[in-house]
């Protein structure tokens, strides 16, 4: 079990601590409540091109980077649709370079245009290179308007397009600063090694004297329940067809999560999973078929995707998808196939857990999410999932209605 | 409190090691255990000399290491992995150019029960035809969606020309190799490099005696021939391949050159040229290629120790328009490595990095263990860390100028781009 102890600073900075003994090192890790949800459609991309701009300079450090590394550190960060992280990990006697550097970017940027200009090409060059110039790269940003109609998930954190990102403008970074940027919209998770009896008067010595900001009052509606099946087929320059069902349900905090992923690990994910078994194995439909859950704070997915083997037709391949989900509805669980999911999942967190910045930045999920609970609860959680709520969610939620299809024709 | 002033710094002088102890199995075979750790974990490796220098065939060693649990006449894969999985455990196969085996994930009260499931289906040998054809096919896909990528492209053409096509590092796969693969080349390729050789077998966790016990068990079941010595004929390309692949929004670029190994005096230095030139998110061309120019979204320099070469590579992927520019700026930057004296202070950054760095990859048992594994491994010095600490924090400016003249001139580069 992992322990932590939380406070929170006058100016409203939630902080919480996760002392380890065994490790030479502390990771401080900043979680912002703002991701690409938070953009107008006509600026998508912003918060991840705005989380490059934190690496460019702060109101009183010019270097991000050089300290940190001067301190035998090493920085890094992600966004996605729901939230964006930072993480650094110090030797644990240089804890203090990290929250001075992590603070003072807090407490404002240097609102460079120089970092601005060479950003917006670094993150182009990316947008090129992971999702136009890689094979099934940009399905997602075909995907998910299919998924979504009203909500801000139907576009990818990189953004709808290219010139979202090139029109980013200086006043904009600033306006995007003041609104999500402050103590009220963040947490402070620092783990490892620290000074147990220091700690509290380093984090306060750092962040105290930040301006709280504005509480940003996030105001999304929530997509509306899908009412009738919803497909696109199209063409890609790729080597083979491929076909892709997203179901929506329920979101990260609901039972579905761990539902869905115990579904999907019965589904796919070892060679002794049904999919594999039987589509790719068996009946040599697909080269490549899984499934898995998306963990949206707002809304989940439950998603196949595979890649069919030559001359399979699509409708085939697909209703041979639907067979197995059928069955899941209809047929028998084996209590040994749900006992092996659960005891994987076991193995699979204990390994997890081995690793300090990744219970830091569960504990920053968690947080945000007003979740910590399920710290305590996950195990039993998984365990007292029955093959009848198995059967339940599946029924429920592999519905024609509940279907978003996606068939990718090769025009090779 | 001034938030103009940095923090005091305190240094990296020494790193606690912890080495596993080495247990005799009996008939030559040694485990390497580590079992004070703080959680029910345990993870167990098993290593042979069976990676891709040993075939006499394109792709059988990689297939035979991919089937080692595949079964046979009356035990299905399936009922292999489903006997695994059961009890929790996880199983993957590592595989490269020198060394093969696998690796099993548990936690300590289902260990037993997993591995003996993996001990007796390791026996079997007997490699289905079904199971086969079935992995020719995922492969065969596989291969060809590469084919699409340019840094795919561009890392087998680096290969390719580094390594030569006489040495079995140069020596790639093409689509017809899937085709040619045959039973009897992955049995025989198991019989000699799995079990006629002994397996290095590495455990991390706190089992009991009953575990070592069954591990003793699986040590008496290999013989002790000794594979084949591989001759040394690796003869590195230099000058540039250019391949261009029409619409490609990106060019993939590979920079490198063999170098020496771990042993020579010259290795330290190298490592800290690597650090400042591209081994970090600071590095000068990370600075110079995407933080000052904007060229790419990432770019970075390795160095690849294998058993029969060493290598330092430069990789990257940039916009087309580009390419020529970035390929300017390498150049330039390897250059200013052989005139200037690299200033202290950003000596200084690299090597409280690299030392950093060093904390970061021994953190944990798993980590300590894969840092005892790589001496034991390559064979080198139980002071090697200790020597390697010591030698980041001695280098001098002048020591990495020499360096960097006999290392990085740009005539005996091998230069790829692709796209």
């Amino acid at each position: 079990m992992i322990h932590y102890d939380q406070f929170t600073l006058k100016n409203g900075l939630r902080v919480l601590l996760h002392h380890d003994q065994t490790t030479p090192l502390v990771v401080v890790n900043t979680i912002y409540n703002v991701g690409a949800r938070d953009e107008s459609p006509n600026q998508t991309g912003f918060a991840h091109l705005f989380e490059h701009l934190m690496f460019g300079g702060s109101i009183n450090i010019e270097n991000f980077d050089k300290p940190l590394q001067l301190a035998g550190g090493e920085c890094n960060a992600f966004t996605n649709n729901d939230i964006t992280n930072y993480y650094s990990t110090i030797p644990a006697n240089n804890i203090e370079t990290a929250l001075w550097l992590e603070s003072d970017r807090m407490l404002s940027l240097a609102f460079n245009q120089k970092s601005l200009d060479v950003q917006k090409n670094v993150v182009i060059e990316e947008f090129k290179q992971r999702y136009l110039n890689q094979p099934y790269g940009d399905l997602w940003h075909v995907f998910r308007p299919l998924i979504f109609k009203t909500h801000p998930y139907q576009w990818p954190t990189i953004g709808k397009e290219l010139s979202h990102v090139e029109n980013a403008n200086i006043a904009d970074v600033k306006a995007f600063f003041k609104k999500h940027y402050s103590p009220q919209n963040a947490i402070l998770v620092v783990g490892g090694n620290f000074e147990q009896d220091l700690i509290k008067c380093q984090i306060e010595k750092w962040y105290g004297d930040i301006p709280p900001g504005k509480k940003y009052d996030r105001q999304i509606l929530p997509e509306p329940i899908q009412q009738a099946e919803r497909r696109l087929q199209i063409k890609r320059d790729v080597p083979s067809n491929a076909i892709y069902i997203a179901f929506r349900i329920g979101n990260r905090t609901s039972n579905d999560h761990y539902l869905g992923d115990l579904v999907s690990d019965i589904l796919s994910g070892s060679k002794s999973s049904r999919l594999y078994e039987n589509l790719v194995k068996q009946k040599k439909l697909f080269s490549q078929v899984n499934a898995y859950i998306s963990s949206g704070f707002e809304h989940g997915l439950f998603i196949i995707a595979g890649f069919t083997q030559n001359e399979v037709d699509l409708t085939d391949a697909e209703a041979a998808i639907w067979q197995e989900l059928n069955e899941l509805i209809e047929g028998d669980l084996a209590p040994s196939e749900l006992i092996k999911v659960k005891n994987k999942f076991k193995t699979a967190k204990a390994f997890q857990n081995q690793s300090l910045l990744n219970r830091v930045m569960n504990l920053s999920q968690l947080a945000i999410l007003d979740h910590l609970d399920e710290l305590h609860l996950e195990n039993e959680l998984y365990n007292q999932i029955s093959s009848t709520d198995i059967k339940n969610f599946c029924k429920k939620y592999f519905t024609k209605t509940n279907t978003n299809a996606l068939h990718v024709i090769s025009s090779q | 409190m001034n938030r103009l002033i940095a923090p005091v710094i305190q240094h990296i002088n020494q790193v606690d090691l912890i080495f596993p102890n080495r247990i005799d199995l009996g008939n030559n075979v040694n485990l390497f255990w580590l079992k004070d750790i703080p959680d029910d974990t345990v993870k167990l490796d098993f290593i042979w000399n069976a990676g891709s220098i040993h075939q006499h065939k394109p792709l059988v060693a990689s297939f035979c290491n991919q089937l080692l649990f595949s079964g046979n006449n009356t035990t299905t894969s399936k009922a292999i992995a489903d006997n695994i999985d059961q009890y929790g455990g996880y199983l993957s196969h590592n595989f490269g150019k020198d060394l093969a085996g696998f690796s099993v994930f548990a936690l300590v009260d289902t260990i037993g029960e997993v591995f003996s499931t993996i001990a007796s289906s390791f026996q079997h040998g007997y490699f289905p035809e079904k199971e086969i054809a079935k992995w020719q096919e995922i492969k065969k896909k596989d291969y060809v969606l590469n084919e699409e990528k340019v840094s795919v492209n561009a890392r087998k053409l680096f290969t390719k020309h580094l390594f030569g096509d006489q040495h079995p590092y140069g020596r790639l796969a093409v689509l017809e190799d899937y085709e040619n693969i045959q039973r009897a080349d992955i049995r025989n390729f198991y019989t000699e490099h799995y079990l006629s050789t002994k397996p290095s077998i590495f455990l991390v966790g706190n089992v009991d005696e009953a575990f070592i016990t069954k591990l003793k068990s699986f040590a008496q079941l290999f013989t002790n021939q000794q594979s084949a010595v591989i001759p040394n004929n690796i003869i590195q390309s230099t000058g540039q391949f250019y391949k261009e692949k029409p619409k490609a929004i990106q060019s993939a670029i590979r920079i490198g050159r063999l170098i020496v190994n771990k042993k020579h005096d010259d290795y330290i230095a190298l490592q800290v040229l690597n650090t400042i030139l591209g081994g970090y998110f600071g590095s000068r061309l990370m600075a110079n290629i995407r933080e000052d120019k904007g060229f790419t979204y990432g770019i970075g320099s390795s160095i690849v120790a294998l058993e029969e070469a060493t290598y330092f590579a430069i990789s990257t992927e940039v916009g087309i328009a580009s390419r020529t520019a970035a390929l300017t700026e390498i150049y330039n930057e390897l250059k200013r490595l052989q005139t200037e004296l690299v200033p202290n202070e950003e000596l200084q950054v690299v090597k409280n990095y690299m030392l950093g760095s060093f904390l970061r990859n021994t953190d944990g048992a798993i980590a300590m263990m894969e840092k005892y594994k790589a001496i034991y491994l390559q064979d080198l010095n139980e002071s090697y860390y200790t020597d390697y600490i010591n030698g980041v924090h001695e280098m001098t400016a002048e020591k990495l100028l020499t360096v960097a003249k006999k290392y990085f001139n740009k005539n005996d580069f091998l230069e790829i781009s692709y796209g």
